[in-house]
């Protein structure tokens, strides 16, 4: 008798005192745990949305976020998931206001496809393929016609993977993505008034050419990298006066920390001045070769359709 | 008849180097049909791999202070049949790690040659698709029927070609089946005229070789039979009920089926001694070979196919032989 | 009671020798970092476990000490769990179920059974300091080994250092695969064995 009270006692006396120690750790570290994940979540977001400008908020925990910059939202991203070969693959990926790819992200930690093989995905030139794609070509070449995308050799299982989770999570998600060209129709507005200053504004072509003193005004666009952007051209005798390219709380939407660097007084003013013909001179900004190149064309074009606006 | 004597027997003395110098006899041909269709480079790759076969042999029996035994031709074969099992635009250090792995891990390991559990040259073989899978799975090279390139770069950059087998494991197009199950595709299987390793692509040579074998008894034609034939028959069934897309003649053309059931199933050391038992063994690995072709991972089923039943081969050895067998 | 340690280390080394806990010694030494860090947490729950053990074994219900021990050790471990979750995070996913599964590793309750319940709390402590110290050594020996074939690099911390190319670029590009799967493990233990033995016979 008295052996089994001593047994029920210390069977008693080690269930009150673990849990004891346990309950204290873990009130320690909760915060901490937390902490982290939080941060690293912020850290994957800001990977896939690299520009330190924006806000991210959750829409869906874990697996939905709308990226906000200057109060706009910008595009959104999401993560979803496929079971791979051997693993389930969770790519992060992030969407433009067209509903194109941005930049997509598969975290090595806790993937474990094949090493050499499936692990691959995780592979910057395998993710860099996605970039600029929208839901219809997000295919492997070899599976549809329509689509852009290449496999990993031998892993053709794993990378199908990616890539449907990819499409599927955008064909889930793109309801989110704010429509831009209701709120952006008439985004020059504000711009064109600075560019016009004081003089009265005269329509020539609606929405597309003015004439405001002995200056006109059009407006075109040009293809960039993750989006279509639109520059305001202020032109008298043939030479630029001013430029303005779209702000991102317009609609400009390139790549951050790269393409929105454009939109730079530095970079407006390299305009200043020029005759058309002397354009393609203009140095682009480094890094965003492709954005650069939008811009100048955008001019170039425009100005072609002015001579015929102003001619008619 | 055949004169079949249980694995601890044939490692000993000049019986053992005889019959392993007509096994390397029975594989000329097909090394001869892989220079005419790979180039010269396909002879460097072989003969790389066999001296390091033989080097990794002798040192290790150096080493260990064994006698030396390299001049049987044991580590040849394993080299040749290594080499034979890569593809030709293999980096030169490919069947170098694999010949290695093999003699050294597969085969001396676990006590030389009569006492390896695993056929040696298809261990490096799974060793290298497990080590560098890229290279082993996704680099072959059309071949160049006849125009012996060179050794090196040529070949390297040589034209490269989905293999019929992986084009049956990508691709489930109707056009694509339909060319796989054509009469010029499996002429081509024959004779050699596709991509793929450099020993397995030719039938007809690998076929001559193994006569060869079989006639002067070296191999035991049960268990190449039971092999090729168990795989023809399933995958026969199977594309009768629609489930395998191409025909059963393709099957056992393709890929390493010639290569592994005439010349690594019958591998003396690694096979069962009994008749029934080599039955079974060759039976088992078509079944298991085809399975992998059609819903495994890999486009290619041979090589683990005979691992596995090399893995069953002390369990049939233990399968009573009196009332089957004429062995005692 | 230095003796203790010394065998804790050598003559009763938990891997090469008792050949007990390889389950996770062949799961999570893939590098040398989780090696190391795995051969740690055991360490920390080895101690702990080994010395409140001893201290309390005149009390322990013999009939009992099973439940008791697990329970004690499940405490330390969970301890283990949530620091890392907390401080080492990335480490933590690496090593994943495995830090848990130190709750049933055997060789930790081998030596709270074998060791801990029969000897006073100082050699307890020397053991569970001799085998744990002998336990990492091994598994980041391991993880040593693994790393540099199967990936080309050594002492790779992830978030924070991309580890030595020790063999140069090109190594690395076609590092040996199979020595980061399973196999690679079961080749490694075997051969650390093989030559520990062999000096061992020596």
């Amino acid at each position: 008798m008295k052996k089994r009270v001593r047994q029920v006692l210390v069977l008693f006396l080690v269930g009150i005192i673990s849990p004891f120690l346990l309950s204290f750790v873990y009130r320690e570290t909760k915060p901490v745990i937390e902490r982290t994940k939080k941060e690293q979540l912020n850290k994957s977001l800001q990977e896939v949305f690299p520009d330190s400008l924006i806000r991210f908020e959750t829409v869906k925990n874990d697996t939905l976020w709308r990226i906000y910059k200057n109060d706009s939202c910008v595009g959104i991203i999401y993560r979803s998931s496929k079971k791979g070969y051997t693993s389930v693959i969770r790519p992060i990926v992030s969407v433009d206001s067209r509903g194109k790819i941005i930049r997509l992200k598969i975290q090595k930690e806790g993937l474990s496809e094949t090493p050499g093989l499936g692990m691959n995905v995780t592979e910057d030139w395998f993710q860099e393929q996605f970039r600029g794609l929208s839901e219809d070509e997000l295919w492997l070449k070899k599976d549809r016609e329509e689509g852009k995308l290449d496999a990993i050799t031998s892993a053709t299982i794993s990378s199908r993977a990616v890539v449907s989770a990819v499409r599927e999570g955008l064909k889930n998600f793109k309801k989110y993505i704010p429509s831009s060209s209701s709120t952006h129709n008439e985004w020059f507005r504000n711009a064109l008034e600075s560019l016009l200053g004081n003089s009265r504004m005269e329509v020539i072509i609606q929405g597309k050419l003015w004439k405001g003193g002995d200056r006109y005004i059009y407006l075109s666009q040009g293809e960039g990298f993750a989006s279509m952007i639109g520059v305001l051209v202020s032109i008298r005798n043939d030479t630029i006066q001013e430029v303005h390219i779209q702000f991102p709380e317009e609609g400009f939407c390139e790549t951050p920390g790269y393409g929105s660097r454009v939109i730079d007084e530095e970079f407006d003013k390299r305009f200043k001045g020029k005759a058309i013909q002397d354009i393609d001179g203009i140095d682009a900004i480094s890094g965003a070769t492709i954005t650069s190149n939008a811009v100048k064309n955008a001019i170039k074009t425009g100005y072609k359709e002015f001579i015929q606006g102003r001619n008619r | 008849m055949l004169q079949l004597t249980p694995a601890p027997h044939i490692s000993s003395g000049t019986n053992t180097k005889k019959i392993m110098y007509s096994v390397i006899l029975a594989l000329t041909p097909a090394l001869i049909g892989s220079v005419y269709f790979f180039g010269w480079r396909a002879l460097f790759l072989t003969i790389l791999s066999v001296l390091s076969a033989e080097v990794t042999e002798y040192l290790f029996q150096k080493v260990t202070g064994r006698e030396s035994r390299i001049s049987n031709g044991s580590a040849v074969i394993t080299g040749i049949l290594l080499a034979f099992n890569i593809s030709v635009n293999s980096p030169w250090w490919l069947p170098v790690a694999g010949s290695i792995f093999a003699i050294f891990v597969a085969k001396q390991v676990f006590g030389g040659l009569g006492y390896n559990i695993f056929n040696p040259a298809l261990a490096g073989r799974a060793f290298l698709m497990a080590s560098w899978p890229s290279l082993m799975t996704g680099r072959w090279i059309a071949p160049n029927s006849g125009t012996l390139s060179g050794l090196s770069s040529i070949t390297l950059d040589g034209v490269t070609q989905a293999t019929p087998l992986s084009l049956l494991k990508l691709h489930q197009g109707e056009s694509v089946i339909q060319s796989l199950n054509s009469p010029g595709m499996l002429k081509a299987l024959f004779f050699g005229n596709v991509g793929g390793c450099i020993g397995e692509t030719s039938a007809l040579l690998l076929l001559i070789g193994a006569l060869y074998l079989f006639i002067k008894g070296y191999a035991d034609w049960r268990i190449s039979v039971g092999y090729i034939g168990s795989i023809f028959i399933f995958s026969g069934i199977l594309y009768l009920f629609r489930v395998s897309p191409v025909n059963p003649l393709f099957h056992i053309l393709a890929g390493g089926v010639m290569l592994g059931g005439l010349f690594m199933a019958t591998d003396l050391v690694t096979s069962p001694v009994t008749r029934k038992g080599r039955w079974i063994f060759g039976f088992g690995g078509g079944i298991i070979c085809v399975l992998i072709r059609l819903w495994g991972g890999y486009p290619e089923g041979v090589s683990y196919s005979i691992l596995l039943m090399n893995m069953f081969v002390p369990l049939l050895d233990r399968m009573a032989p009196k009332v089957y067998g004429g062995l005692k | 009671m230095s003796r203790t340690f010394i065998d804790g280390i050598i003559k009763n080394n938990l891997i090469l020798v008792l050949a007990i806990g390889l389950c996770p010694t062949l799961a999570v030494t893939t590098s040398a970092y989780n090696g190391l860090g795995m051969g740690l947490a055991a360490t920390f729950v080895l101690i702990f476990s080994n010395l409140i053990i001893s201290a309390f074994r005149n009390i322990i219900p013999d009939n009992l000490r099973i439940p008791i021990f697990i329970v004690i050790i499940a405490t330390f471990v969970t301890v283990v769990d949530y620091t890392l979750k907390a401080y080492v995070p990335f480490l933590s996913v690496q090593l994943g179920v495995f830090v848990p599964l130190i709750v049933v590793n055997c060789g930790i309750l081998g030596r709270a059974e074998g060791f801990a319940y029969d000897h006073s709390p100082g050699y307890a402590l020397m053991d569970g300091l001799g085998i744990g110290l002998g336990f990492t050594i091994i598994l980041f020996v391991m993880g040593t080994i693994r790393e540099i074939l199967g990936q080309g690099i050594w002492l790779k911390i992830p978030g924070m250092f991309s580890g030595f190319k020790v063999f140069g670029e090109a190594f690395t590009n076609s590092s040996v695969i199979l020595m980061i799967l399973p196999p690679g493990g079961f080749l490694t233990i075997a051969l650390l064995m093989g030559i520990f033995n062999l000096f061992r016979r020596k």
